[in-house]
Formats: C-alpha cells, structure tokens, sequence
C-alpha cells in the first residue's frame, strides 16, 4: 500500500484564513477561519500578522482534534514574491525575506509562506509554496508595455490556473505539455492567461489590466483615467481602491455578487444586464486577444473561478469565443486542493521541490 | 543512585521535596552551601523521565550556584528548585502561590529567580505569598526576568574569550552560532548585534526565532540538529543541559563555546576533549553569573544600571582565568573551580572568627 501523506494547506485572504488538512490528495477537513475587523486593523502590517493568525489556525485544528505531529509537510499560498517560474518551492529565508519586504507589494498571501515555514518548524517537516502568483513564464514580446519606464508584470491566479490546466488535459486525455490552453479565471480578479504547452507566456495582469470583474476596474481608457485623477485630486491610496475593490460591476451596480446581478438580469434590470454582457464581452474579447498569442492554434479555453458559477456569464462569453475552439467549464476554484496537490507531486517524488528564487530568465534589452 | 551519597559527594546541606496535591505541585528545593550566605537559586519548570533525574539535575545545578557565588565574589550561597510538571498544563496561580508558600516558610534561606520554565508572570504570583524572590527591575521598578542581566554577563564573557583566542576584543566579523532563543537567548542576540558580527541561531519553536529575523534579517536560522556543528568562531548555548555527549563532542567545529547554558556536556570529562581539540571552554559557572550582579551584599536590589554595570567584571574575571589556564596547560574549568573552592575555604575559616 504506498504511502499516506497528511498535509496542511493554509490560504490567507484579507480578512479570513482558509485551511485545509488533506490525506494525500484526499480532504480531511476544511475551516475558513474568519478574523476580526478590529483584531485585523490593529495591525501596522499584513506581516505582523503572524502570530495571531497562527494562535488561531492552531486553536482550530485542535478544536478538530487532529494531532499536529501527524503531519508530513505544510503549504501556504504564495505571495508577491519576485517573478519566478511555475513550480513547488521549498520555503527558504529568500521567501521569508521577500515575503517581509513585501518585494512585489503589500498582500495577504505574503503571509501564507511565513504561516507555513513557521508551524512546519515547530514540527520539524518540511514547508512549500506551489505557484505563487507571482510565477512569471511569459514570453518577451509580452514584457514590453509601451513605455519604457513601466514594465508588464506578471502578477496572475497562477495556482487555480496551471491546476485547472492539469485538469483540463487529463479531460482532454491529452498530456498538459502537448496541447494549448487559454485558461479565463473568472474570480474577483480576472486573468485570462494562454498556455502553450503548459507554459504561461503572457497574461492579462489581474491587478491593472484586461477585463473588468465584479469590483476590478481591468484597463480603463488611459488619458480619460489621468485626468480624473488630476481632476479630482486622488491619492495613490485612493487610485488603487477605484481600480481595485471598487471598480468594475461594482461601480455600475453597487453590488460585487455575481448572484445579485444575475438576478436583476434575470428580472429584466436593463442596467445588470449592460453591465454583465460588458464583462462577458471584455472577457470574450481578451480570449480572442490571447488566442492570437497561441497564433489561434487553440485546443481548448476554459472558463473557471467563481464566477464561472454565472451561466449568465458563461453563455455570453461561449457565444463570442465559440469559434475559437473547445470551451471547458471548470467553475470555481480549489487553491488549497491545489496546495496539496503542489506538495504531494514533491513528496511523492513526482517533481523535485525548486529552490527559491528559480528568476526567470530573458534578455533585459531596456533596464 | 543513592540520595545521601550524592549529598555528601557533592557537599550539600539539604534537599526538601514538598507535595500538594490540591494543585499537582511537586517541589525539590536543594540548599546547595550556605557558608558565603543565604543562597540563591533559579526556579525550573520541566518534565523528567523519571525523580532522580530531577534530583540529580537539582544537585548539580545548586552546586554550581556556589561555585558561581563564590567565583563572582558575591556573598550568597548555591540553591536549586526544580518543579516536576508539564508547563503547558499545570502553570496558574494557585500552584504558583502555593510554590511560594513553601519559600516563604523557610524564611530566605533560599531566593529564587526564573530560569526554564518560569517567567515574570508566574513570579507575579508567587511574590504575593513571599518576598525571598530576585527579578530586575524596568524602569518603571516593576520586576521583570534577570535574562537581560544574565545576557550582559555571558556578552562580556565571549570578549574575554575572543580576545583570549584571537587576541582582541573586537567582535567585528566573528561568527557565532546560538542554540536556544528563549529571554537569555534573544538579549545575547541583541548585543551580539552591536556589533558587526554574523549569527546563526536554532531553536525549536520558529515564533522565537522570527522575532530577531524580523529585526535583524541578516540572521541566518539553522535546524536545531545542525545548530551545534557549524563552523564558527563561537557555539553559545543558551538552551538547556546535556547537549554535548561524547558521541557527538567529535563533530563540534567551533573555536570557543561560551553560553549561557550550564552543564552542556553529559559528562565533566569531555570539557578535557574541548581542551584536546582546541577548543575554549568558557566555564558555566563563570558566563552565566550576570544574574548574581542584581544584589548587593547584603542580597538587596540594585539599580538595572548597577547590574549591568557589575556584569562587565566578568571580562576581567574571565580574562584572566583564560590566561592562568593557558600558562598552566589545563582547562578553564578547572582554574575557576579552584579559584572559587580557595575563596570558599578562605571565608570559610574567616567565619571562625567570633564576633
């Protein structure tokens, strides 16, 4: 009989932990552990979260009675860390060290290594980040902005990405290295992001750029955005919550749930249903885009992430991209089965853990 | 192991268990010497394989308070008391008021202080039922662990022994590798830090170790099972005893240990396997002393300055036993027990004297 791995999988959001403890690739049990508003805000920096987070996720796991000492290994999400390439790193003192300079910003998901390393220590087994969202595979005609002095980066739902793509070819029967994707992860965030043969070689950056999601702006229309910020003189702070937070569906409907607005659709709000053919028609449009990359040889695009739940959505965007090919529907997402996964394929031998940072590589033409 | 034996092997006075059950408080208190005066002891809260273990533990340990009494020229004698408990379970304020309850009743004989195990706050309680307890006080007088003063001691030791072995002071570019990043640990870190040195440290629990990541991160953080064996300038153990056994004293590759922990090694005889591989053993009893500092004469506070001030005679005291050591051919260990045997026999015949 092969061997049984106990995992520990820890995602920290903004406002919530989620955990999941895993046998192999089976689920135990799972908790979203909710933190206080107060309690949170306390805190000068997501980083000095630690210990409370930590207190906490110990507390729950002994409320279930499930005995620390029986676990093999444990996985955090990955921060926004330095560009590197797709993989399951060993947690090392350059995460932890990028993780706390917070090298690529400020994100919840920072916390997710140091969480990790910190009780994987106390229990002397090993810890691992898998596909951080800042692992970076794209080509370098995708890198150029248009200006020299900003730079396209790849910060992108890299974890539910590649596992939805390792999904997808084991439903296409297809090894993932031989065929093409276009993976749209419809989350809070959208990233629609082409996979040739596996590999990541461009992505639409979740953060600033591509369609507009539930409370994401995507790109807005450049000069008219400079001017409004001129015009109303917004602070930086400001500028990031309009684009992030408070932008996208959320701004033409004041609602950030997919379910609400496909209601109003539903009841015949000509607003809702504006504004959810927009999405699908930006998502629809950024698939097109990508399919260029790919050169149009497209073996299958697959939708996934929550909002994928909204057949709404889903048949909006299947009427404009249908003719590329293929369309998988994998709603949802499963980043701490992901996690688990990330980790068993190291334990089990299946891949070697990478050594953070594995930096990409490409000729820096324009420093 | 028979219990009178080992007394009278070792010289002590006296050895008091004390049991009550109400609270699961089992209690060894060992009065170690008291010819240079009332004697001072660290409170342990640990778990033991078995009683003995616990006794014998109690027994070195008070001895080798004297030893640093008499060493420190300060006029108190050894103590010992060691809890036999699990600290995540038996720790509250009853067990702890009930601890200082039996100290009180033997009417400062012995002070305690933290050591593994205990802290400020579990001194709080038992200094509502006895005064016979030592803490530094902060500046706002309230009493907080003496780990500070004890690491000032063990900081000025390591540059006795860095000028011993490489003839200066100076701690710029010197490694060291800290096992143990407890209270004592973490102050050691700190003045280590001054300096331009690079350090290593290990402990078990990673929460300890963030702190001095998050302040100083050029810290590197080591396994605890490889923590003993790096190749540095420096080991200061700063964790608990019996560390250094004599499977693996072969593996060490430091140049000086010198910590805050006693009774590292398993055995005395492999303090001579230092001296044979080269390595300087700065004498536990000596480093570790900073604490004494605390108290005067006459076992009364003293200012934080003061203490701190006091611990800088370890360097002097330290220095020159290294030296005598060197010229003579024999370990430091040996040179401090007979310098602190001689002061104990001197004052022992001074008290001869009526008065």
């Amino acid at each position: 009989m092969s061997q049984a791995y106990y995992i520990l999988t820890i995602n920290p959001g903004s406002t919530s932990t989620k955990i999941a403890i895993f046998r192999n690739d089976e689920l135990l049990f799972d908790l979203n552990i909710s933190h206080n508003d107060h309690e949170i805000s306390a805190f000068e920096r997501v980083w000095d979260q630690y210990a409370y987070r930590k207190s906490e996720i110990i507390n729950f796991i002994k409320e279930k009675e499930f005995d620390l000492h029986r676990l093999d290994c444990v996985v955090g999400r990955g921060g926004l860390f330095r560009p590197v390439l797709s993989g399951t790193y060993r947690i090392n003192k350059i995460t932890l060290n990028d993780a706390r300079e917070a090298v690529q910003g400020e994100h919840a998901s920072n916390l997710g290594s140091v969480l990790a390393f910190g009780i994987a220590w106390d229990y002397g087994i090993p810890s691992f980040i898998v596909d951080p969202p800042c692992v970076d595979e794209m080509e370098d005609v995708a890198r150029l902005s248009g200006h020299r002095a900003i730079k396209r980066r790849s910060l992108v739902h890299a974890l539910n990405i590649k596992a939805m793509a390792r999904l997808a070819a084991r439903k296409l029967a297809q090894p993932l290295t031989e065929i093409n994707l276009i993976v749209a992860h419809l989350g809070g965030g959208i990233s629609i992001t082409p996979l040739r043969r596996g590999r990541m070689i461009d992505t639409s950056n979740a953060l600033s750029a591509g369609p507009f999601s539930a409370e994401r702006t995507g790109t807005l229309p450049m000069m008219d955005f400079m001017e409004y910020l001129f015009e109303n003189k917004l602070t930086p702070r400001d500028a990031r919550k309009m684009l992030v937070g408070r932008g996208g569906m959320f701004s033409y409907l004041n609602t950030k749930s997919m379910i609400e607005a496909g209601e109003r659709y539903e009841q015949g709000d000509a607003r809702a249903r504006l504004v959810i053919r927009a999405m699908a028609y930006q998502i629809g449009k950024e698939i097109g885009a990508m399919a260029t990359t790919l050169k149009g040889d497209v073996d299958a695009i697959v939708l996934t992430g929550g909002a994928a739940h909204s057949n709404i959505l889903v048949e909006h965007i299947r009427e404009q991209v249908a003719f590329l090919g293929q369309i998988l529907v994998l709603p949802g997402e499963d980043e701490l089965q992901a996690l688990a996964e990330g980790a068993l394929r190291v334990l089990r031998g299946e891949e070697e853990a990478l050594e953070y940072p594995q930096q990409i590589e490409y000729e820096e033409l324009f420093n | 192991m028979k219990i009178f034996e080992e007394m009278e092997k070792r010289g002590h006075e006296q050895l008091i268990f004390n049991y009550f059950e109400e609270v699961d408080l089992k209690l060894i208190i060992s009065l170690h010497d008291t010819t240079l005066g009332r004697v001072i002891g660290g409170l342990r809260l640990s778990q033991y394989e078995s009683d003995m273990d616990a006794i014998i533990e109690s027994l070195k340990l008070s001895q080798l308070m004297t030893l640093q009494s008499a060493t420190a020229e300060v006029d108190s004698g050894g103590g010992n008391v060691i809890l036999l408990g699990d600290p995540r379970k038996v720790k509250n304020e009853p067990y702890f008021r009930a601890l200082g309850r039996y100290i009180e009743s033997l009417r400062g004989r012995i002070y305690i202080q933290p050591d593994l195990g205990t802290d400020s706050q579990d001194f709080k309680y038992i200094q509502r039922e006895t005064d016979y307890t030592i803490f530094e006080k902060d500046r706002k007088n309230e009493a907080k662990p003496s780990s500070e003063v004890t690491a000032s001691g063990v900081y000025w030791g390591i540059k006795a022994c860095a000028k011993r072995a490489f003839g200066t002071s100076d701690l710029a570019g010197r490694t060291f590798a800290v096992q143990g990043i407890g209270d004592v640990g973490k102050n050691v870190v700190h003045a280590l830090k001054k300096e331009d040195t690079r350090l290593y440290i290990s402990d078990l629990v990673y929460d300890n170790m963030k702190e001095m990541e998050d302040r100083y991160p050029d810290i590197e953080i080591v396994r605890p099972e490889d923590i003993l064996f790096l190749d540095v300038d420096f080991l200061v153990p700063c964790a608990t005893a019996g560390i250094i056994t004599p499977e693996n004293v072969g593996r060490l590759r430091c140049q000086v240990i010198a910590g805050s922990a006693q009774h590292i090694f398993t055995d005395e005889s492999l303090i001579q396997d230092f001296h044979k591989q080269g390595i300087l053993y700065a004498p536990d009893f000596v480093i570790s002393g900073g604490d004494l500092f605390l108290l005067d004469n006459h076992l009364k506070m003293v200012s934080p300055e003061e203490a701190h001030e006091g611990t800088k005679i370890i360097y002097n005291l330290l220095l020159d036993i290294l030296q005598r050591a060197h010229i003579k051919g024999v370990t430091p260990y040996e040179v401090a027990q007979a310098d602190a045997m001689a002061r104990y026999q001197k004052i022992d015949l001074i008290k001869n004297i009526l008065c």
